[in-house]
């Protein structure tokens, strides 16, 4: 079997139509413009465009990377509905949530009440809690490659059900 | 390219024509989707990856907070109500604030009772946050200190005791860099680090940012953990 047959021959079809173009064009701008604004504010717990400034280059690429994948997921839904096709949702919710929550997770107060909510104390919460917020905040591009592979396996079941009867 | 069924070899003029043939003649024959392999088991493909982004991240988050629970919860000091580790009064609105010592950037020592006549903006941070670093930029750089200042208060920056045992710059770098220079030699504008007692007192879930806004009396009235530029406009009017 070569490379990537399935998502190649799936990719033909989908963009075959003008309609689906725009569609994956529009759709990869409004989300990539979405994820800009929202990976550089969750560690602020608010989303506003005042955080943008403070967007790191990582973060300028995901948001490309992610913007376009479901941009693509989306479009390749869509063309899957209409050809009543079922395809993976779960697959790019987990991606979407890995990716943006994981900034969240750094420095937002979800992590010390969490612990707190389980009944830690505060030396407990001391000794733990900023270790763990550290991580994330350290780790946070591992989180984001996670996310794009999982993006990648939704991609590859959904032109793998797309393409069930297609020959190339 | 042929539109060609792959099971009966019919030849179709569109893509379409293909797949609704396809969804009425051979959607349940084997091998047409490669997610049948794992929905065989009872389990589909959506479920396995929603279970693998909780375990990723899910998992170790409660497992830690278990296990430090388990292990050395019983071990911490007693925590009574209204008091945080060791027996020193928690901070609460409506009430004095706790005083506490602050060693200021320059090396003098202070205490936070002997700033009452003056409205205080006291903001503990870790300094390797991002949050808390942004912070400090949009405070000097947008005006929101010289706002503070119209006031009359004063702006007190605290580091949370040994930075929550994180390495990150020290306080005098963490304003020098992210307060961009605004922040040196503004009698009204103090960094400083305190005890353990203190962050026990003021922040005893371990945040890793939290304001207080104390009036002239040394009474808090308002407190927030979800980022002090979140706030600032009802911090401002708050003074």
């Amino acid at each position: 079997m070569s490379l990537l047959k399935y998502e190649r021959i799936v990719m033909r079809m989908v963009l075959k139509d003008r309609r689906h173009v725009l569609l994956l064009v529009l759709l990869s701008a409004i989300f990539t413009a979405i994820y800009l604004v929202l990976l550089p504010s969750l560690p602020n717990g608010t989303i506003n465009p005042m955080f943008i400034e403070f967007i790191t280059p990582m973060q300028i690429i995901f948001s490309f990377i992610f913007g376009i994948m479901i941009g693509l997921m989306i479009t390749l839904n869509i063309y899957a509905a209409k050809l009543k096709i079922r395809t993976s949702k779960g697959g790019p919710v987990a991606g979407v949530l890995i990716g943006t929550l994981v900034n969240a997770l750094c420095c937002t107060p979800i992590i010390p009440s969490i612990l707190a909510f389980l009944g830690a104390s505060t030396p407990v919460l001391f000794a733990y809690s900023p270790h763990i917020q550290a991580f994330f905040e350290q780790n946070y591009p591992y989180f984001y490659i996670l996310s794009f592979l999982i993006f990648l396996a939704a991609f590859h079941y959904t032109a793998k059900n797309i393409s069930c009867c297609k020959r190339g | 390219m042929s539109n060609k069924c792959r099971f009966c070899n019919k030849e179709f003029d569109s893509d379409s024509g293909l797949m609704m043939h396809f969804n009425d003649k051979h959607k349940s024959e084997k091998g047409n989707l490669g997610i049948n392999k794992i929905k065989k088991s009872g389990i589909s493909a959506s479920t396995v990856l929603i279970v693998a982004a909780i375990a990723c991240c899910g998992i170790p988050i409660v497992l830690v907070g278990l296990g430090g629970i388990g292990i050395f919860g019983f071990l911490a000091p007693h925590q009574a109500s209204g008091q945080s580790a060791y027996g020193i009064a928690n901070a609460t609105i409506g009430e004095v604030a706790p005083n506490i010592p602050i060693t200021l950037a320059n090396g003098t020592n202070i205490t936070l009772s002997s700033l009452r006549g003056h409205p205080v903006v006291l903001w503990f941070v870790t300094t390797w946050c991002p949050s808390c670093q942004e912070s400090e930029s949009i405070l000097a750089n947008n005006g929101y200190y010289k706002e503070i200042h119209a006031k009359g208060a004063l702006f007190v920056t605290v580091e949370l005791y040994n930075d929550l045992n994180e390495p990150g710059p020290s306080l005098s770098d963490f304003s020098s860099q992210y307060g961009a220079g605004y922040t040196q030699n503004k009698s009204w504008l103090l960094f400083g680090t305190s005890n353990l007692n203190a962050t026990y007192s003021y922040d005893p879930k371990e945040y890793l940012e939290i304001y207080y806004v104390i009036n002239s009396s040394g009474v808090i009235i308002n407190t927030s953990s979800t980022g002090l530029v979140n706030n600032i406009g009802s911090v401002i009017q708050e003074i």
